[in-house]
């Protein structure tokens, strides 16, 4: 379950356990997970319910503790970080997309989006602008000063991937990010997501139900019971390498 | 009266139990699901019940406290009175004085039991006196000596009576039970306060000073519980009582045999007249007038004592307005946390409805949960409330006890006792707004439509998320509140609104009902100006980058979520309101009271002023008396002049059938000395006189002048004249006339003392009005050297004089600092009560964001993943609890001060109105010191419980985030 050594790795996790509980109550979540996902990867984990996608999503991006185990993004062990460092290390290097959007809804558009930039310190002047240009990037710029009760689904979503990507992150986390969007609007997100990762070079990490958005990644990792089982490259991946290799080799 | 309320609310309070229980039963799914509600958040159900706990507590409190103090003011009048309510005194008795007697012979008495009979037979008053008790008394200083004869001991102002003992038992058996029926010629029995004062026992020795001051040694008989005989005081309103033979008190008081010195008359026992307010079902003053009209002059002692006590506890009802604004703030807070229960459970309520319960289920589910919460509120606060007044009772108890004791002479003993219906009533009361609060919030809550419900989790149902755009309509209400507002205040600072309330008898009210309602005006205006004040605050914060997110996120929910805003800012507003109305009003006051009170202008120029009961002693007899005492500090007093006063049965009218009408009118007896140095000024005088000090010179030598005090009230509403040759009627036969000379301005201030205003004639001349000497006493008025000297000067002079016999010792000065003292004490302890109402507030506050932090789990949870830093959002949660804090208590404070303010203007206009000039020292007082101090306290409470919310915020895993609800 490693990227190709040539690849630059971007995340690295090796032997992640996840245990809650204790005795008979004892639940094994993720049991000796390991994997690495190289730079500019999208990778996606599928699985069924209660197979510990999510968790092993929460570890990754250090936002849930291990019971054992290490997890190192851009070569930095995430979880030896102390924990006010390790937040700034996401605000910096890291974007989150969720199923439930997670858009504060007292704020506007704008105003969600830019909220990753002024807990940096960056001056409300450019946080303003920066944010404009994310919600100009998800084709949201004349939603920029409504609410999230004024915006429709694939709106939130959107508002929620320009507030991921307003810092410039390196990675995104998105945790069953279509799983409450309609077809249309799903494509549109997931275009959104090629896009970001070929021009912006973003790594994705998404988990997922859906196999058209697994389609869509650059490798699939099928997870049961706390275990990865298998790992898959999708064809329309496979066409996409075949056809850079061949543009690389008539250059 | 309050058992028929207690009764009421309980009964109330258990039909719903009943009736819920009954549903329960038929109905075991909501029953469960209602329990295990309440359970499955133990902390945020025990906040609830906190917060609606503490209102019942500080109901059950006011209600505790008021009875405890009824309770032992009824038990003064069941001690000192017991069937007793009037006592005719012979001295003064006009019928007596026309036979040169000063004391009832047995006809007399029997002369008075068939009196109304005779003249009123058939007339239903009679039937209301219960019997008569011919008794002979004095007031006698007791003392307890040691083996070489030196007191050890003292009890001054005792009241030492005898009685037939057959007699009084047919009186009043009660008051004897437990005392011994043949008590020898030197036994007596002493009251349990009157042990206590000397330290005796039976069998113990005691001296008693008989009326001639010759020292007589006496065997404790028995100590005995004060019922009424036992324990009565007297008219001379004595501070302790004993009990001798019939015999032995005529010897003491100097008395002849088969003569008394008094006779008590008691009211008719009945099943519905408690003991200690017979005097009101006996109408004693009805009683009193039939006496009059026999012309025999009665005291109603009961009824007095009672208007006395009432007197001086006049401000405890206040407390009521604590009551009542504990319930209100108990009403917001209690709506505001059920309306956000209802809010965070929209989406279960959908489920519920989506599979198949109706509206009337959920509304079911909810108010037996609301019962719930009513019931372990209720207990749980009325058990708070015993606490709370206990310690109230505590603090006050002292206090109070010396305030009536020095203004009324009553012996109250302020004691704790819990009226189970008192207790019931707060229970009842807190228990039913809970109730009716969760009534009122369950028809709102499920009246959503099912589907609307279900999308609750998207924050598309979160009708208060949305940015509203304000209508036209809405901007028009807004701007139309602001307008009234604006004139509400700018009505309130005109001369008309002040002289407007200068007529109204209710003008306390009114101001008070002004400012509640400008005050709930601003509450709505402020709300509404939010938007703005929120830009404003964070424009000044523009140039702290890391503060405007923290700010953004602090400020912004209470901006959308105004209802909720609104409602916690009332509360606190509500509580501060008050407590500075308060604050404002009381530091006004005692400022103005300090500032004008002036001892020696109040009682003529003199300090002290002691009472020499019957005797008409010269100036000179005065001061030789004085100086023979080697322990009265005589050289600390600059002058002492004795001012004569006695009381003269006055003909007020003739009735229709035909009886005389008497009234009693009290005259002081002047020489030169006091027209040498009397400071009392004369707003009108004989043109003939150059100064007031010739006019008092004149009245002191001529016995045919008189200067009267201003006092048209004592005239027939009719203004006294200089000139005028005022006719004093002693019977239709006799009338005595002076000729007034002057007429001296009167000082409400100096109400309390007689020798301060009235009538004054020449000495010589009160003998040929009050005929009886035994009727006149002498005043000694002393002035000290050095005023500051007085405390000192006091004390001595009291022992000095108690070992003299000589009981009544006037000193104004520390009379009017317990009277202050009581009322500050009083009011800051009521500021203090009230304050205790911010708990609600701040409890409130803590419990809605509690409930916060459980609404916005998954945002906190993102912002925790987006990198946002624990410290951040720990800030943010602690200055939106601080912001809505700040908002009521800063508008409450403001809009109270404001409102105290203006009621001082009031008054400082009502003085204005009556040339008195007193306007001049009644000004507004900001105690900016102590409201400063207030705002800065509550802020840290605040604070301190926005704490608790904020650190269970930074708790929450950045993992909630990824938990989809939707």
């Amino acid at each position: 379950m490693k990227a190709t050594e040539q690849e630059h790795v971007m995340i690295e996790a090796t032997d992640l356990w996840k245990v809650y509980g204790q005795g008979d109550n004892r639940v094994e979540a993720l049991r000796g997970v390991s994997l690495s996902v190289a730079q500019g990867e999208i990778v996606a984990i599928m699985g069924p319910s209660g197979c510990g996608k999510s968790t092993l999503l929460n570890l990754l991006a250090g936002i849930d503790r291990l019971t054992r185990g290490q997890v190192q993004v851009a070569g930095q062990d995430l979880h030896a970080m102390k924990e006010a460092r390790r937040d700034r290390f996401r605000a910096e290097r890291m974007g989150f997309v969720f199923q439930s959007y997670n858009l504060i809804p007292v704020l506007s558009a704008v105003e969600n989006v830019e909220l990753p930039l002024l807990s940096q310190g960056v001056a409300p002047k450019e946080a303003r602008q920066r944010a404009q240009e994310a919600l100009v990037r998800v084709g949201l710029k004349e939603r920029a000063s409504h609410r999230p009760a004024e915006l429709s689904g694939g709106q939130h979503q959107r508002v929620a991937l320009a507030r991921a990507i307003v810092n410039r992150p390196r990675v995104i986390w998105a945790d069953e990010p279509t799983g409450a969007l309609d077809r249309t609007t799903t494509e549109l997100v997931l275009d959104l997501f090629d896009h970001l990762n070929r021009v912006d070079g973003i790594t994705f990490v998404i988990v997922t139900h859906d196999p058209k958005v697994a389609e869509r990644a650059h490798r699939v990792l099928y997870m049961d019971s706390g275990r990865i089982v298998q790992e898959r490259v999708p064809k329309r991946s496979e066409r996409k390498a075949v056809g850079r290799e061949e543009e690389g080799g008539r250059r | 009266m309050s058992t028929y309320v207690a009764l009421g609310l309980f009964g109330t309070v258990l039909l719903f139990v009943l009736y819920y229980g009954y549903r329960g039963r038929r109905q075991p799914h909501l029953r469960r699901m209602a329990f295990r509600n309440l359970g499955k958040q133990k902390g945020t159900s025990l906040l609830t019940v906190i917060g609606a706990m503490v209102a019942t507590a500080l109901i059950t409190a006011t209600l505790l406290l008021q009875a405890s103090m009824n309770a032992s003011q009824e038990q003064v009048f069941v001690e000192q009175f017991g069937r007793i309510n009037s006592d005719l005194p012979a001295v003064g008795q006009t019928e007596l004085v026309k036979q040169s007697r000063s004391y009832f012979a047995k006809e007399d008495v029997e002369t008075l039991r068939s009196l109304p009979e005779e003249t009123y037979q058939g007339h239903p008053l009679y039937d209301e006196v219960g019997g008569f008790l011919p008794t002979v008394g004095y007031e006698a200083l007791l003392m307890k000596t040691d083996g070489a004869g030196e007191a050890v001991a003292l009890s001054p102002h005792t009241h030492v009576h005898g009685f037939d003992w057959q007699e009084a038992q047919t009186f009043d058996a009660r008051a004897l039970v437990g005392a011994p029926t043949d008590l020898a010629d030197d036994e007596l029995v002493l009251s349990t306060r009157t042990a206590e004062r000397l330290d005796v026992q039976a069998g113990d020795e005691v001296t008693v000073f008989d009326a001639v001051q010759h020292k007589q040694v006496f065997t404790v008989r028995a100590v005995v519980p004060e019922q009424g005989l036992t324990g009565y005081r007297g008219i001379e309103q004595a501070q302790a009582t004993a009990v001798v033979s019939l015999k032995v008190a005529r010897r003491l008081a100097g008395v002849p045999n088969d003569a008394y010195t008094n006779v008590l008359v008691s009211a008719k026992e009945s099943l519905f007249a408690p003991v200690a307010q017979s005097f009101r079902m006996s109408s004693s003053s009805k009683y009193h007038a039939l006496l009059m009209g026999s012309g025999w002059q009665e005291e109603p002692v009961k009824a007095e004592a009672w208007q006395r006590v009432e007197h001086s506890l006049k401000f405890i009802p206040l407390f009521n307005i604590a009551g009542v604004n504990a319930i209100l703030i108990a009403l917001v807070l209690i709506i505001n946390l059920f309306k956000m229960i209802a809010e965070e459970r929209r989406q279960e309520f959908g489920i519920l409805r989506a599979v198949g319960m109706t509206r009337r289920h959920l509304i079911r589910l909810l108010r037996m949960e609301g019962l719930l919460y009513a019931l372990a509120s209720g207990v749980v606060g009325a058990l708070a409330g015993i606490g709370v007044s206990y310690l109230l009772l505590l603090g006050l108890r002292d206090t109070m006890q010396r305030a009536v004791a020095y203004s009324e002479q009553l012996d109250v003993r302020f004691a704790f006792s819990v009226d189970p219906a008192m207790l019931l009533i707060g229970f009842g009361t807190g228990a039913l707004l809970v109730l009716l609060c969760v009534w009122f919030v369950s028809r709102r809550a499920t009246r959503e439509q099912i589907v609307d419900a279900l999308r609750a989790a998207d924050g598309a149902g979160d009708g208060m998320a949305q940015a509203k755009r304000p209508s036209l309509k809405r901007q028009a209400f807004v701007m139309v509140w602001a307008v009234l507002t604006a004139a509400l205040f700018t009505w309130t600072l005109t001369d008309a609104f002040r002289d407007g309330l200068v007529q109204s008898d209710i003008y306390l009210l009114v101001v008070f009902g002004v400012g509640l309602l400008q005050a709930l005006m601003m509450i709505v205006l402020v709300v509404t100006a939010l938007p703005f004040l929120t830009a404003g605050v964070q424009a000044l914060f523009r140039g702290l980058h890391g503060w405007t997110m923290i700010l953004r996120m602090a400020l912004r929910y209470p901006e959308v979520n105004r209802k909720r805003t609104g409602l916690l800012i009332t509360m606190f507003a509500l509580v501060f309101f008050l407590t500075s109305f308060i604050g404002v009003f009381l530091q006004s006051f005692s400022n103005y009271f300090v500032a004008s009170y002036d001892t020696r202008a109040i009682t003529g120029g003199y300090d002290l002023m002691a009472t020499v009961p019957m005797k008409t002693w010269t100036t000179e007899e005065a001061r030789q008396f004085l100086q023979k005492r080697d322990d009265a500090p005589t050289e600390a007093l600059a002058r002492t002049v004795s001012l004569w006063q006695g009381t003269a049965q006055s003909l007020r009218m003739i009735d229709p059938i035909g009886k005389p009408i008497y009234e009693a009118v009290v005259f002081n007896g002047i020489d030169s000395a006091f027209a040498e140095t009397t400071t009392i000024e004369l707003e009108e005088r004989n043109s003939h006189y150059k100064s007031d000090r010739e006019a008092w010179e004149a009245v002191a030598q001529d016995p045919e002048l008189m200067i009267v005090t201003d006092m048209p009230w004592q005239n027939g509403g009719e203004q006294y004249r200089v000139g005028q040759n005022y006719a004093i009627r002693l019977s239709p036969d006799v009338t005595v006339r002076k000729k007034v000379i002057g007429v001296a301005k009167y000082d409400p201030q100096s109400y309390a003392y007689t020798t301060s205003y009235g009538y004054w004639v020449n000495q010589q001349a009160l003998q040929g009005i009050v005929t009886d000497p035994r009727a006149i006493d002498s005043v000694l008025m002393m002035r000290l050297q050095d005023e500051g000297d007085l405390p000192t000067v006091a004390k001595r002079l009291e022992k000095s004089l108690n070992l003299a016999g000589l009981f009544q010792l006037t000193n104004p000065q520390a009379e009017f600092v317990a009277g202050m003292s009581f009322t500050t004490l009083f009011f800051s302890l009521f500021e203090k009560f009230n304050l205790l109402a911010t708990l609600i507030g701040i409890v409130g506050l803590m419990v809605v964001m509690l409930r916060v932090i459980r609404e916005r789990r998954q945002g906190i949870g993102m912002l925790r993943a987006i990198g946002v830093q624990t410290s951040a959002i720990y800030k943010s949660i602690l200055i939106e609890g601080a912001w809505v804090g700040a908002l009521g208590i800063a508008l409450g404070l403001l809009l109270g001060s404001y409102t105290g303010s203006l009621l001082v203007g009031v008054m400082r206009t009502g003085m204005a109105t009556d040339g008195s000039g007193a306007e001049s020292a009644m000004q507004v007082v900001f105690p900016s010191g102590k409201l400063g101090l207030y705002f800065a306290l509550a802020m840290a409470v605040t604070l301190l419980c926005a704490a608790i919310p904020a650190r269970q915020a930074v708790k929450l895993s950045p993992a909630e985030a990824t938990k989809y609800v939707g």
